[in-house]
């Protein structure tokens, strides 16, 4: 491991003006999950750590007014797999938290480091792109949100300007009678994924789609969205074609690569069926949530 | 062998280990710790899977602050060194073999250090095509790894056949073309493993010091501590009882840690430094430089009669062996059981090539060749009888092996207990051949395995203390409970409690000779060294109580810290008083134990694995595994139960998700992100059952059982995955991607038929 020297201030001011002082040879510290990995293995160059662990404002899973919530960047995995409120209404969400490494690395993992650190096989990122989250970032100059879609541009490429940190994820409240689901796809229990697929839906009162989205994650750059689901299943039933019609849709929206994980040929046809796999048990929970149990 | 009253053998005791281990006290390779300053050693490896070495300059390394030694091939005597075949240099000269060959070494008051002097030892290599596959390397035109292959010493049972073939071995009986050609139907198909490592938790660890009386001291994480004094001592030049190795906790061996690493390295830097240096492997390194599983490709082919006999078989394998030979006379002691598996074919003949090419060195992994082979002997007993409509217990019941059946090398296989170990797994399963599926991608699949366990060279002492408590000497390192098992087999032989014995793992220059804890024999070995240094201690009691009891020796037992005349329970000495008599008139009572080779002798198992096929995915859970052990006695049956348990887990890996991948020479997978082994997770309850009945030799009849549970799992698998979805993958592992496309082609010939 290189020599840093270390921060860990407890004000956002002190943390965003140590940055400022060397963006590029500064790095923000939250789990570390993935940073410490960087600098002992990839021999990332970092003269200095700021630690931002101390800082409050950062922290926190709040319901807002209005619907939907509030996470501090800071929150961990694991909180977010205990969290009964999420549970209730984004089980994707904390299924995709839940699979994150193992306990002692979900009592580390950030999921504002998750997001920050770009990777397109981030588990979490996938319900939040699903959901539509939003994201707050902080600088000296004052906040600004963008929509998580806008945040990556790359395998580990993210849109935060210099001396800018990301201070939270807004989570969109679901449509009435709206649900959603993940499913992921490993070569062993504890793995990253080779393919991870969310999606959130909801019914018309007639039980037919009124609205979906679907992200797909480990098949592209970065974690994508699969385009035109929500036209094609606005006002219809779930049935196997339209099942099919997901299948698709989500394998024409993965651009994967070969790996030494999987092949591109094997991410993109299972990229189809995870895709309609998520689909098909949100819709199951959506009906479910409206009291139709089939 | 005749009914035993046993009765501290076959107890489940705590392992003696439990509370060093439980409490972190014990001390593993990287623990050792030596008055005064350290050392942290790194190793240079090369970057290219083979080249030729044209020049190494240390000079700005030597530099550095806070380095202390450099070493490079100039310092150690110019031999080349190697088991089977003297084919290695310890550090590269002329050319680097693989991505990982040691090319030189530093010592430095910090690893930090050490590896800040590495990035400034300059080497100029000149690039050679890299050779990955054993197929491509045994081209006419494929580069040589070892040009001067036919000029190397061969030492054990290497035969060079020349190209990249480091050794070519085979057996045969009868005449299987003629045994083919009156067969009622001939199979053959081809099957393929990969290189697997052990995936210990423990990387490879040591820590030399050069002595000021011109000694060395290893400390090391080994299997085998006189295995790894006579190498370190070959490399050094320097005669074996100048080194010392002492055998530290290890932390998982499972064969990959016989082979010496970086021992020498570390030593030469503690004499040119004059300090403790501790050499300590990455985890990636540990991965590019370890000794794994080979790789087979198998051709097998199979003929049967009408009245489903197998009349003759071949079975030619080509193996990986990596860069070195180290694996090829592993394969040639395994070759007479590799092809026959646990049954009787009177025709039949085994080949095996092992080929050099430009990756890790393959060497020994639980049962060496065993796994590999049997995928390919159970894949075909099942995919035979589907064929030809046989049920396939049937099929398997007329064809095993009988007792005292002679093995491909001629020798008897004695205390066959091979039906019965299937009928326990059958029993605990609720196995029925004529109902394999479980439901819709659900289904079981069966397969028999064997392995051959013998025993070596092994000696230890007995002592008596004066207060009729005993301390057993041994050279064998304590894996996998073997000193708790060996406890209990001198508690027994001496009727002592088994608070009253003793038995510790002592190093090189303290221990008489014994083999290396691996080859399943360890407890065989050294238990009935054991038996024997007891019988010598009693023998000596008995003649010292003569005239207390007025009896002869062959009258008297042992009991409770008595000598007793038998069938008299008052006529009784207590020993305490005899070790007295003794030590005044002859000195201390001390047995010794000694055993050579033993004839190998089969250790079978049977197992059922439970599959769920995600047949859109190709994902493959397991629901439920069954394990039947034939294993004599069991010494200790928790013990036991846990080997089996193991060894099943680590079939698993093999079946279905691990194997060490390269391109172009370069290893893909040196960590466990993306080398994939099982864990709890994936694994359901191994049930297992152990099948006892006592063998013709070994301690109180035990029988090896460390390597066997590992032979049966990948078939096992494989044919439960045929039985739920129909498809026969012949190549491992099956993971998910090769299963799904598969699947996918099975139903696009479907669909286009």
């Amino acid at each position: 491991m290189q020599n840093f020297t270390y921060h860990a201030p407890a004000s956002l001011a002190e943390a965003l003006a140590l940055k400022n002082e060397d963006d590029a040879g500064t790095r923000f510290l939250a789990g570390g999950t993935d940073l410490f990995l960087a600098m002992e293995f990839a021999g990332e160059p970092v003269k200095t750590v700021v630690d931002l662990k101390k800082i409050p404002e950062l922290t926190g899973i709040e319901e807002l007014p209005g619907g939907g919530y509030r996470l501090g960047a800071l929150t961990l995995m694991g909180q977010i797999e205990a969290h009964q409120g999420l549970r209730a209404q984004y089980p994707a969400l904390v299924d995709a938290a839940t699979v994150v490494g193992g306990p002692p690395i979900r009592n580390r993992a950030t999921l504002g480091g998750n997001i920050c650190n770009a990777s397109p096989a981030a588990d979490a990122s996938t319900p939040l792109l699903a959901l539509g989250a939003e994201l707050v970032a902080v600088s000296a100059e004052g906040e600004r949100s963008l929509p998580l879609g806008d945040f990556w541009s790359g395998p580990r490429q993210n849109a935060l300007k210099p001396g800018e940190l990301l201070k939270e994820v807004r989570l969109p409240a679901l449509p009435e009678g709206g649900a959603c689901a993940f499913e992921r796809l490993t070569r062993s229990a504890m793995d990253i994924a080779v393919v991870n697929a969310a999606a959130a839906v909801s019914l018309d009162d007639a039980g037919n789609f009124a609205s979906a989205q679907a992200a797909l994650g480990a098949v592209g750059p970065v974690v994508l969205t699969v385009d035109g689901l929500g036209d094609a299943l606005r006002g219809q039933p779930c049935s196997p074609e339209i099942l099919e019609q997901v299948r698709k849709l989500a394998e024409a929206a993965a651009q994967p690569i070969d790996d030494k994980r999987a092949s591109a040929e094997y991410r993109r046809d299972m990229a189809g069926v995870l895709a309609m796999r998520a689909v098909e048990r949100a819709q199951l929970l959506a009906r479910q949530g409206k009291g139709d149990e089939k | 062998m005749e009914a035993q009253d046993l009765k501290i053998v076959g107890r489940s005791i705590p392992r003696v280990d439990v509370t060093s281990k439980l409490t972190g006290q014990a001390l593993f390779g990287e623990d050792v710790k030596l008055p005064g300053p350290l050392l942290h050693g790194k190793i240079l490896r090369s970057p290219h899977p083979h080249a030729i070495v044209k020049r190494i300059d240390t000079a700005a390394a030597e530099k550095l602050a806070g380095v202390k030694a450099v070493a490079t091939a100039a310092d150690l005597p110019d031999v080349r060194i190697g088991k089977n075949l003297k084919d290695e240099h310890y550090f590269a000269s002329d050319k680097v073999r693989f991505v990982g060959d040691r090319v030189a070494a530093v010592a430095a008051v910090s690893r930090e250090i050490a590896e800040e002097a590495l990035r400034l030892i300059e080497v100029e290599y000149e690039l050679l095509p890299a050779l990955t596959n054993p197929i491509d390397a045994m081209r006419p035109d494929a580069p040589l790894v070892h040009p001067d292959l036919m000029n190397y010493q061969v030492v054990a049972a290497a035969q060079p056949e020349g190209g990249n073939v480091c050794s070519l071995n085979s057996l045969s009986r009868g005449d299987p073309e003629a045994g083919f050609a009156e067969a009622h139907q001939v199979f053959e198909q081809q099957y393929i493993t990969e290189m697997q490592h052990q995936a210990y938790m423990e990387p490879h660890a040591c820590l030399a010091t050069y002595n000021p009386d011109n000694t060395y001291t290893v400390y090391t994480s080994t299997q085998g501590i006189f295995g790894m004094r006579n190498s370190v001592a070959e490399a050094l030049g320097v005669p074996q009882n100048r080194v010392k190795v002492v055998g530290t906790e290890i932390g998982g061996g499972f064969g990959g840690k016989i082979v010496m690493k970086d021992e020498v390295a570390a030593a030469t830097l503690s004499r040119k430094s004059g300090l403790p240096v501790r050499i300590v492997m990455t985890r990636a390194e540990d991965f590019m430089c370890g000794n794994p599983r080979a790789g087979f490709y198998i051709t097998i082919k199979t003929g049967v009669s009408k009245d489903m006999r197998m009349v003759a078989r071949t079975m030619e394998i080509v193996l990986d062996g990596g860069a070195h030979a180290m694996g090829a006379a592993l394969m040639c002691w395994a070759l007479p059981q590799f092809a026959e598996g646990p049954y009787s074919i009177p025709n039949l003949r085994v080949t095996s090539r092992c080929v050099y090419t430009n990756k890790a060195n393959s060497s020994a992994f639980r049962a060496p060749g065993g796994p590999q082979t049997n995928f390919a002997v159970e894949s075909e007993t099942e995919r035979i009888a589907t064929a030809m409509g046989w049920d396939a217990l049937a099929f398997r019941r007329k064809n095993l092996m009988p007792e005292d059946h002679p093995n491909l090398a001629g020798t008897p296989m004695r205390s066959v207990n091979v039906e019965e170990t299937l009928d326990a797994a059958l029993e605990i399963s609720g196995y029925d051949p004529a109902q394999t599926g479980l439901g819709p991608n659900r289904a079981r699949g069966l397969a028999l395995g064997n392995w051959n366990v013998g025993g070596m060279p092994t000696g230890t002492v007995l002592k008596m203390n004066d207060d009729g408590s005993a301390n057993l000497i041994t050279g064998v390192v304590d894996l996998t409970g073997v000193n708790t098992s060996l406890t209990q087999v001198v508690a027994e032989a001496l009727q002592l409690p088994v608070e009253k014995v003793t038995v510790k793992s002592l190093d090189t220059d303290s221990a008489p000779h014994a083999a290396q804890s691996a080859g399943s024999q360890t407890l065989k070995s050294m238990g009935t060294a054991a038996v024997q240094a007891a019988q010598e201690v009693k023998q000596q009691l008995f003649e010292l109580a003569v005239e207390e009891l007025d009896a002869t020796p062959d009258n008297m037992e042992l009991a409770e810290g008595e000598v007793r005349v038998q069938g008299s329970p008052e006529r009784t000495v207590a020993v305490r008083k005899l070790l007295a008599k003794h030590m005044a008139n002859s000195g201390p009572v001390v047995g010794k134990g000694g055993t050579g080779a033993f004839s190998r002798m089969p250790s079978f198992c049977a197992h059922i694995a439970d599959v769920d096929v995600d047949s859109e995915t190709g994902r493959v859970t397991l629901l439920r595994y069954c394990a039947s052990q034939d294993v004599g006695v069991a010494i200790n049956p928790v013990i036991c139960i846990g080997q089996v348990q193991g060894g099943v887990a680590q079939g698993v890996g093999m079946a279905l998700s691990e194997g060490l991948t390269y391109q172009d020479g370069q290893p893909q997978n040196t960590g466990f992100l993306d080398y994939k082994i099982p864990s709890a997770l994936d694994l359901p309850m191994i049930e297992t059952k152990l099948v006892e009945k006592p063998a013709v030799e070994g301690p109180f009849g035990a029988k090896g059982i460390g390597e066997p549970p590992c032979v049966p799992v990948p078939a096992a698998i494989a044919n439960a995955i045929y039985n739920a979805v129909g498809v026969r993958v012949t190549s491992l592992p099956i993971n998910p991607e090769k299963l799904r496309r598969a699947i996918k082609a099975k139903k696009e010939g479907q669909a286009s038929s």
